[in-house]
């Protein structure tokens, strides 16, 4: 059971942790703090952005920062399964006889980083369905534990689609969280180009280990969430399935498929990790309803309405919080507002055409949207 | 201000939140209670529905008020925890309800942790100033408002009728609806006591003259009927109209020294001769009970046959003291007397020859009227040369 002194801790790594990625990584506080609650709750986080944004960089200080082994697999058309988890391999021994023995895969780390994970074959994307849910690998017959803490960070370019592999559903539901990397602000950008004008040589120092991070998603775990709040996660799950008996009018609407029920798991997980990350010891309507975006957008199918209308996931996920909180008396949330537009889908080929918020003063999102 | 104080003062606070809801659903039921007894009353006609109606409207929202408190509006502890929670507490209050059994640290950390915050709340609280807490519905408030004149406008129908100042609906039905309604109009001549003889139809020439002979000769015997100004020559003096039709014509005829001088009814209108109104009348468009009086007036005794005519040209044309000009003789004077005429249209002193050829014929064909009666009528039409 978690103790005030297990919180106290918490606490202190966080504050840390956050400190020590941001000598790396230049702004993008909403991803870096999504990735870190998806981290420490356990899941996985597809980063979607142009080339250049840092994905890779967050990654390696992430590592550095958990002091835990990164691997980094590079997703070509070409790439086979067996290069992602391993091979059976023919050595010889001292005598000479022949047997197999076991060459593991890049994903035998505990932070994989796997880039443009859409330019590979649906077959190897497949190779990570296993690892990325149950943390294990299976060559040969042979299942292999993964080291824990196992966490995947994918990425995915969504200007270059052309001879890409969309990920199937199977595997889109197996992250946590989709985080949409925009470009950095002006202010960022200067602070960017500053830092490495100097030097690209990354500072982040260990905050903690592999066994705290364990620790810290245990002490997580124990936060309390009261029935109402989880009965409001689990309609907000519900109503986006069109067929529902909690089906909401957006999701008739725009909604071909809805979210399983790993994304309730996910809400809920990831809610906990927030109100701790906010000083509080109970899960509260807004921190499911600042989630929701990061956690569903990627587990809904939009029917051709929506696309032919340009009725991006965030907007319905929006439209199904507003259609909540008005039919439960819900408290208002601090959810941000979609900044998509008609441009819906589109905005998410081209997030370029995305004009980065310039001002200082407005209020950071927690997780950008398209 | 720890949570205990501040969960008693919402809870009262609601609780007279719940007191104001339940009166005002109540109310919504109170005035659909009174609406419809009041349209009962004002329909069967009972005089006693206004205050049928407010009494009912008193007693259901007095009995109905504490039914919907305890049934729908009492506060739980359940419901004052998320009100408090709504002052920004992140819903610590409901986890600390549901956790209240629980002695585990991070329950006894996260009820430390709403303490902390419940002071916080209730300084921001204070700060920002009291929230209102008797909100209604908006639908709430519009069922209250369409209920609240359904109810009171139909009370003061009930009431109006109740005391006789408008029909009621069984009265408005018999009147706009109903096929047999029928109407009384009826005709006297003011000062009569006893009816005149209806005459069932218009009479002929050759009756007419038989008539005025007769009534010249019951005028001279000294008949009762001597005292009637005048007598009826068309028509029936009681009629039974049915509802929007017209009655018959009636004509009154002023007797010898008598001119006629208005009607009035029993609303209190006047039509009067000077107005241009005639002894012959009919009424269209009957709705209603009335009765006319037709007033006839005796000329005056005068000195002179001068007077006579001054009198008759002031009173009866209308006109100033010199009426039609000086009236050569006894001639002139008795055909002035005489132009009231029969049918109020006709000028009798044209209509003479043909008349006196009646008379004639009357008298010619009658031999049991008396020497005098027959130097009367003689003279009589003699008057009209």
């Amino acid at each position: 059971m978690a103790t005030e002194k297990d919180i106290l801790k918490f606490s202190e790594q966080c504050k840390n942790i956050f400190a020590q990625v941001e000598r790396d990584v230049i702004g993008q506080k909403d991803i870096v703090q999504g990735t870190i609650i998806a981290m420490i709750a356990g899941g996985n986080v597809l980063l979607e952005g142009v080339p250049g944004v840092g994905k890779t960089r967050l990654v390696r200080s992430l590592g550095r920062v958990f002091s835990l082994p990164f691997s980094r697999i590079q997703f070509t058309p070409d790439l086979m399964p067996a290069d992602v988890t391993g091979t059976n391999i023919i050595v010889k021994d001292d005598k000479g006889n022949s047997a197999f023995q076991f060459q593991p895969g890049p994903i035998f780390s505990n932070i994989i980083l796997a880039d443009e994970i859409n330019r590979a074959t649906p077959k190897t994307q497949s190779a990570l369905l296993e690892a990325m849910q149950e943390h294990t690998v299976t060559v040969m017959g042979v299942s292999r534990k993964l080291n824990e803490p196992f966490f995947v960070l994918a990425t995915q370019n969504p200007i270059e689609q052309d001879g890409t592999y969309p990920l199937p559903e199977a595997q889109m539901d197996r992250f946590m969280f989709k985080l949409i990397v925009k470009n950095p602000s002006l202010d960022e950008l200067m602070d960017i180009v500053s830092m490495t004008q100097k030097t690209m040589a990354e500072v982040a120092e260990a905050a903690c280990n592999g066994e705290d991070l364990l620790n810290m998603r245990a002490t997580a775990n124990q936060i309390p969430v009261a029935t109402d709040v989880m009965r409001y996660a689990m309609i907000l799950c519900s109503a986006t399935h069109p067929d529902s008996e909690c089906a909401s009018e957006a999701a008739k609407k725009y909604v071909r498929l809805g979210a399983s029920p790993r994304a309730g798991q996910a809400l809920i997980s990831a809610a906990k990790v927030m109100a701790l990350l906010k000083g509080r010891f109970n899960v509260a309507y807004r921190d499911i309803n600042e989630l929701a975006c990061p956690v569903l957008r990627h587990r809904m199918k939009m029917n051709f309405e929506a696309i032919a209308g340009r009725v991006s996931p965030d907007q319905v996920i929006e439209m199904i919080i507003a259609e909540l909180v008005k039919k439960y008396d819900i408290p208002q949330s601090e959810a941000p507002k979609s900044v998509e537009t008609a441009e819906g889908e589109q905005a998410s080929v081209a997030p370029e055409a995305v004009v980065p918020e310039d001002d200082g003063k407005k209020k950071k999102r927690r997780f950008a949207k398209k | 201000m720890d949570y205990g104080q501040l969960y008693s003062k919402y809870y009262s606070r609601m609780s007279k939140e719940g007191w104001f809801k339940s009166a005002v659903f109540a109310l919504i039921v109170g005035f659909v209670v009174n609406g419809i007894i009041a349209l009962v009353t004002w329909i069967v006609g009972f005089d006693m529905g206004l205050w049928i109606a407010l009494g009912g409207l008193v007693v259901v929202t007095a009995a109905i008020t504490p039914v919907f408190y305890f049934r729908v509006f009492r506060p739980t502890e359940k419901k004052v925890a998320k009100r408090l929670d709504s002052l920004g507490l992140d819903e610590r209050i409901i986890t600390m309800l549901e956790l209240q059994n629980d002695t585990s640290e991070i329950a006894s950390l996260q009820r430390a942790d709403t303490a902390a915050n419940v002071e916080k709340a209730d300084k921001a609280e204070k700060q920002n100033g009291k929230r209102s807490a008797f909100k209604l519905p908006v639908a709430a408030v519009a069922a209250v408002v369409c209920v609240g004149v359904f109810g009171i406008a139909f009370s003061i129908v009930a009431g109006l009728s109740g005391y006789g100042v408008i029909d009621s609906g069984k009265d408005v039905w018999n009147n706009a609806f109903s096929t047999s309604a029928e109407y009384s109009v009826t005709y006297v001549i003011h000062g009569v006591k006893e009816e005149q003889e209806d005459k069932e139809s218009e009479m002929t020439k050759e009756q007419l003259a038989s008539y005025i002979a007769y009534r010249l000769a019951a005028d001279k015997s000294g008949d009762s009927e001597q005292e009637t100004p005048a007598y009826i020559t068309k028509g029936n003096a009681e009629q039974k109209v049915k509802a929007g039709e017209s009655s018959g014509e009636i004509l009154y005829t002023a007797k010898n020294y008598y001119y006629f001088v208005k009607w009035l009814d029993n609303y209190g209108n006047v039509y009067s001769y000077k107005d241009g109104y005639t002894p012959l009348r009919h009424e269209d468009n009957v709705n209603y009970n009335i009765k006319f009086e037709a007033y006839f007036d005796k000329v005056s005794a005068c000195d002179d046959d001068d007077d006579l005519t001054r009198y008759l040209s002031d009173n009866h044309n209308g006109g100033s003291g010199g009426g039609s000009g000086n009236i050569p003789g006894n001639i002139n004077i008795e055909t002035n007397v005489n132009d009231n005429i029969i049918d109020g249209n006709t000028k009798y002193i044209t209509e003479y020859d043909m008349y006196y050829e009646l008379a004639m014929k009357y008298l010619s064909d009658n031999d049991s009227l008396s020497a005098e009666e027959r130097a009367m009528i003689e003279t009589y039409f003699d008057i009209l040369k």
